[in-house]
């Protein structure tokens, strides 16, 4: 059945590999996916190790709903310490690997250790081997993946790879399967690197069995019409990410110059619509594409149509992309957009911090800090598309002092660089912001300020809350499946009543990890896409576990108390829920009428911040309660039950 | 004259976005029971795919092959080179894994997701939402049916007009008596 997936645990020191079943009395607790690393990260670890030392473990997963009849259950979840933040590291990515994962008989890695030489993991139908990777070692991602399937004879190997940005331990390196998904953020990369793990690659022919089938196919019909007759989803579907570019930089949501300006003034030729034009070009009409058993394919593929790279072929660019290598280091050409997101994808680096630390260096070297000498030269305005790329080689190979200095993560390089430097970054806890300004949006801010893997917005963002829907909306949403009747809002300036919709969307999006589904298939882009109650369903009909709506919501409430409890470990305090202090001292300069202005008022996000541990069941510090534990049982931690 | 159903799946490569949707299905709806497992390997359709060139092409199970062919023909496509091997439709063929089930060995062919009451249309065509597949019915008028030999007919045939029809009835009388008197 679905839930007979093992776990395996693999000694890259030792070269010693042990599985052993997944007990369904941990399924009802963390159900699989980042639930159940957070778990087996906080059990298997000791506190203060070094992220890139051999004590550091390495978890990959597929979700509990992996390969079986639901929709879009595609996502592999990768954990570990973050060598970039010292807190959680956790990334997440589409593709085709988990649901192979699942194929070849496991759904957790355990890796610990680390090997002499590189090496790689083949997994197939319930063994695993260790075999030579030193061939492989200084290939790009893409090459890796190929090289593996030619080597092993096989076309349809998935792997999870690292490039060099990896194997030279860029701090905020990720790990990538196919050409572009990326378990991109918190440094996974250099975890992998640090093994001297080049890559996982998996192909596998056991069954997955489903526990109600006829009823679990009729279910997943109509999620499928639920995602399909959603704009949002049919918009993505033909644009991507990109189309929120579209709502978010005319309406002064996009940070520009690192953090100077809230609108790309110049963007006309890095919208949607213009990479789109360039996908039809290159490509041609059918240049979507998509992760396992999705109807939403949002993944466009292009050839950068000239430059030094011209022909290349990638795919994406994400929204992030735009922000990144268009926005915050305010370059202008979509050349420069598609080439940075291709030379990330190949280096393996996650390309949001990699853009942020850039335009960063921007801003300090046209504020003197850093100078031509410390950019060997390099004249690093912001604009400059050709400085832009070449900083991404730098960082990539650790080349010149600043791109070795920035290939550390904000932190450690704003400590190189010194002078007023750190005042410029835009991090929380370490991790670079996206470009997305969230200073006319409180609750967005909320998010990023205390998200469990440092600053992001994948982890707990209301993004609905633009969209100003009516209230008796919002509370149909959030008062499920726990009562809410407290304050809601469709202002998307309010405070009051925000901590709830981060919260709850927080606990939605840990549940939605747990099952392996990408979040454009749950209450993130759009308010009418299936959670817990349908969860609730398709976990039964597809792996016989019955599970409420409320008992998922405490699933992914004691997966949420266990990472919390993994950074309380690791030295995280309640300042580390907090943002830099541009956010309160400098006010939106352009956009619309409802943004030009704005700022986050300190004693209100204070205030917020309460509100949101409250809700949560932490102390005034951020500390989850001695009740919280006891009522979600694990107040008893580590208690190794895996 | 007679009328024919022919059941016709018509794949258009380009909307193909490499889902995998129709392999899953394919899978499920040969399962014991019925949509009771996934796994691709088992499915009777096949996405060969080659993202850096924008090629997926869906592949079904077609007729029944004992031996690998003599001689191999190469696909040009978008400037690449692919073995033929890539697009053949050919079940259980020895050269490779494709189209055999990984634990029995035993072929897999597209039946149509053959059903009583047969289905609207077939699973894969049903989960592949952007239209890559399609299906067809379309009657076609058939000359009246010459009576068809079969191949054990026409191997007899054959043998009659080399050797003559008294040589071959001979040896197959001599042959049935000495494999009667064997048991
Ligand atoms: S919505 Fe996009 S990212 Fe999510 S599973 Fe579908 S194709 Fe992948
Ligand atoms: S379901 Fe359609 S789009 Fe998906 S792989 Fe099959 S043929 Fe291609
Ligand atoms: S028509 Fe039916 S049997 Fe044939 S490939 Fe499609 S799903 Fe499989």
């Amino acid at each position: 059945m679905a839930l007979n997936r093992k776990i395996a645990y693999i000694d890259l020191s030792k070269g010693k590999i042990e599985t052993r079943p997944i007990p369904l009395e941990v399924r009802k607790l963390y159900l699989g996916g980042r639930g159940l690393d957070a778990y087996l990260l906080y059990n298997h670890t000791e506190p203060n190790i070094d992220p890139l030392g051999p004590d550091n473990v390495l978890l990959v997963s597929a979700g509990i709903l992996g390969a079986t009849l639901a929709s879009a259950t595609s996502r592999t979840h990768i954990m570990a310490k973050s060598p970039l933040t010292g807190f959680l590291g956790s990334a997440n990515m589409g593709g085709f690997f988990a649901p192979e994962l699942r194929w070849a008989g496991f759904d957790h890695l355990v890796i610990k250790g680390r090997a002499e030489r590189p090496v790689y993991l083949w997994i197939h139908n319930g063994e695993i081997e260790i075999r030579d990777a030193s061939h492989l070692w200084g290939k790009s991602t893409t090459e890796t993946q190929w090289a593996i399937r030619k080597e092993l004879g096989d076309e349809d190997i998935k792997s999870a790879v690292i490039g060099v940005a990896g194997e030279n331990l860029v701090r905020f390196a990720n790990v990538m399967t196919g050409i572009k998904d990326a378990a991109g953020r918190t440094g996974m990369g250099a975890v992998m690197g640090s093994k001297n793990l080049k890559a996982i690659a998996v192909r596998g022919t056991m069954d997955i069995k489903i526990a109600h089938p006829v009823e679990a196919l009729e279910y997943n019909k109509k999620f499928i019409t639920q995602i399909t007759s959603a704009k949002v989803s049919q918009t993505q579907g033909r644009l991507g990410t990109p189309f929120i570019w579209g709502a978010t930089n005319p309406w002064g949501g996009v940070r520009t110059r690192n953090f100077q300006y809230n609108q790309h003034l110049y963007a006309d030729d890095i919208e949607a619509e213009r990479l789109d034009e360039i996908a039809t070009e290159t490509i041609g009409p059918y240049h979507m594409a998509g992760c396992f058993g999705c109807q939403v394919h949002c993944r466009a593929q292009y050839r950068i149509p000239s430059g030094p790279y011209a022909g290349v072929y990638d795919e994406g660019p994400e929204y992030t992309a735009q922000g990144a290598f268009g926005g915050e280091p305010e370059c202008r050409s979509a050349i420069t957009v598609l080439t940075g997101n291709h030379l990330s994808n190949q280096y393996g680096l996650d390309l949001l911090e990699a853009g942020s630390l850039i335009s960063w260096a921007m801003e300090l070297y046209e504020e003197g800090i850093l100078t031509s000498k410390d950019t060997d030269g390099l004249d690093l305005r912001f604009g400059n598309d050709e400085a832009l790329i070449e900083m991404i080689h730098r960082i990539a190979n650790r080349k010149g002092w600043l791109g070795d200095a920035l290939a550390e993560g904000g932190l450690r390089a704003a400590e190189k660089i010194g002078k007023d430097s750190i005042k410029y970054l835009i991090h929380v806890k370490g991790m670079s912001n996206l470009h997305s300004d969230e200073r006319a949006t409180p609750a967005l801010a909320l998010g990023i300020a205390t998200a469990s893997r440092g600053s992001d917005h994948l982890r707990s963002r209301p993004a609905i809350d633009l969209y100003h829907l009516p209230e008796e909306v919002l509370r149909k949403v959030y008062s499920n499946p726990i009562s809410y009747s407290g304050p809601l809002s469709s202002d998307h300036r309010e405070y009051l009543g925000k901590p709830w919709q981060v919260f709850w969307q927080e606990t939605c999006y840990m549940g939605v990890d747990c099952l392996g589904i990408c979040k454009y298939h749950t209450t993130f882009l759009g308010a009418t896409l299936p959670n817990f109650e349908d969860w609730s369903r398709v976990l039964y009909l597809n792996t016989g576990l019955e599970m409420s709506p409320t008992d998922i919501w405490t699933v992914a409430e004691r997966a949420c108390n266990i990472e919390r409890l993994y950074n309380i470990r690791e030295g995280l305090t309640r300042e580390h829920d907090w943002l830099v202090d541009r956010y309160f001292d400098e006010p939106c300069r352009r956009g619309a009428p409802d943004v030009i202005g704005a700022k986050i008022d300190r004693e209100k996000f204070k205030k917020m911040i309460d509100e949101y541990y409250e809700h949560h069941g932490w102390d005034e510090n951020g500390v989850p309660r001695p009740e919280t534990l006891k009522r979600l049982g694990i107040d008893k931690e580590p208690s190794h039950l895996l | 004259m007679a009328n024919k159903t022919v059941k016709v799946i018509k794949i258009n490569a380009d909307e193909c976005n490499g889902c995998r949707a129709c392999e899953a299905i394919c899978s499920a709806f040969h399962a014991t029971p019925k949509y009771g497992t996934t796994n691709p390997a088992k499915a009777r359709i096949h996405v060969n795919w080659d993202p850096l060139r924008n090629l997926y092409v869906p592949v079904y199970g077609g007729p029944y092959v004992e031996a690998e062919c003599l001689g191999r023909d190469r696909y040009v496509i978008g400037e690449k080179e692919y073995d033929e091997c890539l697009f053949c439709r050919a079940v259980a063929c020895p050269s490779r894994d494709l189209f055999k089930d990984p634990d029995s060995g035993l072929p897999l062919r597209c039946d149509m997701c053959e059903d009583d009451p047969s289905l609207k249309e077939p699973m894969c065509v049903q989960v592949c939402l952007v239209d890559a597949l399609t299906y067809e019915e379309r009657e076609e008028e058939m000359e009246e049916e010459k009576e068809k030999l079969d191949e054990l007919e026409m191997g007899l045939e054959t043998l009659i007009d080399k050797y003559g029809f008294d040589k071959v009835a001979d040896t197959l009388a001599r042959i049935s008596i000495s494999k009667q008197a064997e048991t």
